[in-house]
């Protein structure tokens, strides 16, 4: 084991531990009884502060805890697959795919469950039509046809998304489905995390026990063939785990944009572009950036921010600091 | 009077103030709040023993000043959480129920039950979702003689204009809200346009907004509907300020409505009475009055509003004037 990767599994190491404490303060800051921490005092002589954390902020953190990770591990293997350190799980229309899936489980009242069925086969079904239209493209290599693909699958799912809350019930289906698309985690409780966590989990570990994999994807096309029998396949196989991660958790939480470009970008900084060490770290700091960001959307004003909107002005201004001071390091090699 | 009649006299007084003294202490504490609170305060407020007990209110000024404050004087110096506050926020206020409308239930209702708050959601959107709705609350609070009475009040006004003799040819009538940017139309599934029907019009848009809000509406589909009658809403001003803009418009001199004068601004006082507040019942009694002048002559709108006013909210005749009359916009008579 080369010193880089001991010293990169202490860092993670340490990382851990840090995001653990944390996220222990998060869950204990909220607007409740006053701006600030609850204390231990609060919590055994308010019932009503004890029931808050028990009922609403653990759930809450837990489900953004679980968001993050996701998101920002598919944004990794998404920047590999692709080469390209500018996607994220939102690349190929399979957020909006997600969205749309969703969005149509929750106008026929299909439950939890189908909702999250119908975001998976949302997800699936602009996959395949991004890496279909891709191969019609007579422009540009692989990766490009796949971007211009993306954009144009993109565009379609978002403007089927607009047409159907336009002539939405306002009464009864347009604030559901507004708010869900603007990300937020206030309606989570916990029986809903129970399928999206087990889909997640497997996504995460297949994804994980793939790291080394993904990193040689970074590499020009000769090489990667020369080392991956068949890279299409395994490209293949890493964006239907991606994706498969991205459906369950976007059914509970909307569409929260931002982590996923953001987060692997940042471990990329602490770890170097060495996938060993990178695709765990984008779980862990994908958590962190995610519970800080939900935090901020809960109790930053008397108001509830939605969580989409939070993650877009971090992510956007963390990554206008990143691309103005410190260099990408995913690149074709 | 004998000893016993008087111990028995001053026994009676004793028991009765300990149950008015326990009754007063057991007067439950209500929150009210989230999007369209105006609409759930006025109905709230139309039960004279709940004015007392409401302990929070969020904001309910659409702009042209704050009618509780009139009904209930002190109205203002209450608690006003943001329309938009989180269920921590919200929670902090510990009343004994909250009532909120319908739609808040996803994003802010669902929390606070969860807490174990007592919620009351509220639809208020049709005649018959008022006649439910005041059932509901009159029935929550031991209030069911009030809640009839205003149910009754409403019966007989809506029956009073459906029995009235219809014109022989139905008038083709428009409603538009002005903005700078253009007209506008509401979709079919608003009150404005069930008002125009029960009032004996036909609603010349119905069908042409499909969508869950405010819909644009170019000149041209104007001048296709060519309508005998427009009726023009402003929320945040003078609504017969905004007939006139559209009277002297260029681009509207070919309508019907507008070569007949048949342009109204909307009726008002602090709010406008298109909306599915308790005043819907004013609004409905107004368009019947321009649609079938021929068989309203015995309504005069302002003594209409009179009772309204001193029925619901007890304002009294000299307040009336001084307060409400002074505030009426749009073309009231």
């Amino acid at each position: 084991m080369n010193s880089t990767v001991k010293t990169n599994r202490v860092k993670l190491f340490l990382i851990t531990c840090i995001a653990g404490v944390v996220i222990i303060a998060l869950t204990l800051w909220g607007r409740y009884p006053k701006p600030g921490l609850l204390t231990l005092n609060d919590i055994l002589h308010d019932e009503l502060a004890l029931r808050m954390f028990i009922l609403i902020r653990v759930p809450r953190m837990v489900a953004a805890l679980l968001l993050g990770a996701v998101l920002g591990l598919s944004g990794c293997v998404f920047q590999y697959v692709f080469a390209n350190p500018l996607v994220d799980s939102g690349f190929l229309g399979v957020s909006q795919g997600a969205g749309l899936g969703s969005i149509i489980a929750m106008l026929a009242g299909f439950p939890f469950t189908l909702q999250i069925g119908c975001a998976f086969a949302g997800a699936l079904l602009s996959l395949a039509l991004s890496i279909l239209l891709a191969k019609y493209i007579r422009f540009g290599g692989l990766i490009l046809r796949l971007v211009l693909a993306g954009i144009a699958v993109s565009s379609v799912l978002s403007a089927l998304i607009s047409l159907i809350k336009f002539t939405a019930d306002p009464l009864r289906q347009l604030p559901e489905i507004t708010y869900w698309l603007m990300g937020g985690l206030s309606g989570v409780r916990l029986p809903m995390l129970v399928l999206p966590s087990i889909i997640a989990g497997i996504s995460c570990l297949v994804l994980i026990s793939l790291r080394w994999q993904i990193g040689l994807l970074a590499l020009d096309d000769r090489a990667v063939r020369s080392l991956i029998k068949n890279p299409f396949v395994l490209r293949i196989v890493l964006l239907a785990f991606a994706v498969a991660g991205t459906a369950a958790v976007t059914a509970y939480a909307g569409i929260v944009a931002w982590a996923g470009l953001i987060v692997p970008h940042i471990a990329r900084i602490v770890f170097g572009a060495e996938t060993r060490s990178t695709v765990p770290a984008s779980i862990v700091l994908g958590s962190m950036f995610m519970a800080v960001c939900d935090t901020l959307a809960r109790s930053l004003f008397p108001i509830e921010l939605p969580l989409g909107i939070v993650t877009a002005l971090a992510g956007a201004a963390s990554f206008t600091v990143l691309l103005v001071f410190i260099p990408i390091k995913v690149e074709r090699g | 009077m004998n000893k016993k009649l008087q111990l028995g006299i001053a026994l009676f007084l004793v028991i009765a103030s300990v149950f008015m003294i326990w009754g007063e202490s057991k007067q439950q504490t209500i929150v009210l709040g989230g999007k369209a609170v105006v609409m759930v305060a006025d109905v709230v407020y139309a039960f004279p023993e709940l004015r007392n007990s409401v302990i929070a209110i969020a904001g309910t000024d659409q702009g042209l000043g704050s009618f509780l404050e009139l009904v209930s004087p002190g109205f203002l110096s209450k608690p006003q959480p943001d329309r938009n506050a989180s269920v921590e926020t919200y929670a902090g206020y510990k009343p004994d129920i909250f009532i909120f409308k319908s739609t808040m239930k996803p994003t802010l209702g669902k929390g606070l039950e969860d807490l174990g708050f007592k919620v009351l959601y509220l639809d208020l959107e049709s005649p018959e979702d008022y006649y439910k709705d005041i059932t509901a609350l009159g029935k929550l609070f031991g209030l069911e003689a009030r809640a009839n009475a205003l149910i009754q009040y409403y019966k007989r006004k809506v029956s009073f204009v459906q029995n009235l003799k219809k014109p022989d040819k139905l008038p083709k009538v428009l409603v538009v809200q002005y903005t700078a940017d253009g007209l506008m139309v509401p979709p079919d599934s608003w009150i404005q346009t069930r008002m125009i029907a029960m009032a004996g019009g036909i609603p010349i848009w119905k069908g042409s907004n499909p969508g869950s809000g405010w819909a644009k509406v170019s000149p041209e589909q104007l001048q296709a509907w060519n309508p005998d009658i427009m009726l023009v809403i402003n929320y945040r001003e003078d609504a017969k300020l905004a007939a006139q803009k559209i009277m002297k418009d260029n681009a509207y001199k070919a309508i019907n409505a507008i070569k007949t004068g048949k342009v109204f601004g909307f009726a008002q006082d602090f709010y406008s009475w298109d909306q599915p507040d308790t005043r819907w019942i004013l609004g409905l009694l107004w368009v019947a009055k321009i649609i079938n002048p021929e068989n309203t002559q015995t309504v005069q709108i302002r003594e209409e509003a009179f009772e309204f006013f001193n029925y619901f909210y007890g304002i009294d005749r000299s307040a009336f004037e001084e307060k409400i009359a002074i505030k009426f916009g749009g073309s009231i008579e």
